[in-house]
């Protein structure tokens, strides 16, 4: 049966929608990303040999486990969802309670590459930054500011899952709190999504 | 109508949604290493298109607001396409 013609349980359907204001926000901060990527992109057009460079300064076995790391806390945040709707709270707070492990895991994982760059004077803000040539330094700009932002979302996304976990505690019928999960769980596929965009163009291309 | 939700959502069908994403993943890392001349970046951004493609179907599911999801699914779509026609001009 194709996908669009299942139909939904009324008492479900919650599980399956997200307000709108979520989806706005959601295509606003799409095109800021694609924005601040191609930037990065094209700057590497013009600076192929620093680029390159300064890829080859990047961790990249680090930015390849925190994708795993991403793409796997996306995956408990879907089985969130299918715990939910088995109506079974415990397994979908267990869900979202490793998703949080992730998420945080991820961000030690950053910083531990922030402080790798920052010790080879690669962090902008170091006076050591201005000495670097026009190549580099435009490259860890846009690298570190691609970052920040993210990191300012995943931290957004960290609050959610805390939110949501609590909503889920605290209620008795978890059907109540479908919406909010449904709102969370695509949000945090969203950041899965973007992250999917920004490994490749920052550590590959 | 129990069967037919557990049909739009499995525990299943989120597996192997991930499992094809980690594939892309080392696919794509795989191919970085690769030295694919010109067309390293064109895969590259293509499997990630792909792979947000996934995301997008199997993760971010709103049966409520199908326009809206449905203009999301059109702008990867559009991106895709993007990538390959600058691929095939530069």
């Amino acid at each position: 049966m194709p996908f669009d013609d299942q139909k939904i349980d009324e008492k479900n359907s919650d599980l399956f929608s997200v307000n709108k204001g979520m989806w706005i926000f959601i295509l606003l901060d799409f095109i800021l990303f694609a924005g601040l990527l191609i930037y990065h992109f094209i700057g590497g057009l013009d600076f192929q040999t620093e680029y390159s460079f300064a890829k080859s300064e990047l961790l990249l076995s680090f930015g390849f486990f925190n994708t795993i790391i991403l793409l796997t806390s996306g995956l408990t945040m879907g089985l969130a969802k299918v715990a939910a709707l088995d109506r079974n709270k415990f397994l979908s707070m267990v869900f979202i309670s490793v998703t949080v492990v992730f998420g945080l895991l991820f961000m030690v994982n950053r910083v531990i590459d922030c402080t790798y760059l920052a010790g080879k004077d690669y962090l902008y803000g170091l006076e050591s930054f201005e000495s670097l040539n026009e190549g580099l330094s435009l490259f860890f700009t846009s690298y570190f500011f691609t970052f920040f932002i993210f990191m300012l979302h995943l931290f957004a996304g960290l609050v959610m899952l805390f939110i949501t976990l609590l909503k889920l505690i605290k209620t008795e019928e978890i059907s109540r709190e479908f919406s909010k999960l449904n709102s969370t769980v695509v949000y945090w596929s969203y950041l899965t999504m973007i992250w999917i965009f920004i490994f490749p163009i920052l550590f590959l291309i | 109508m129990v069967e037919e939700n557990k049909n739009i959502i499995s525990y299943g069908k989120y597996i192997i949604s991930w499992i094809t994403l980690i594939l892309l993943v080392v696919l794509q890392v795989v191919l970085g290493g690769v030295n694919l001349g010109a067309n390293s970046n064109f895969i590259s951004l293509l499997l990630s298109s792909v792979a947000a493609f996934v995301i997008i179907s199997v993760y971010m599911t709103d049966r409520s607001n199908k326009f809206i999801s449905n203009i999301f699914k059109g702008t990867i779509v559009a991106e895709i396409l993007i990538v390959v026609l600058l691929d095939l001009l530069i």
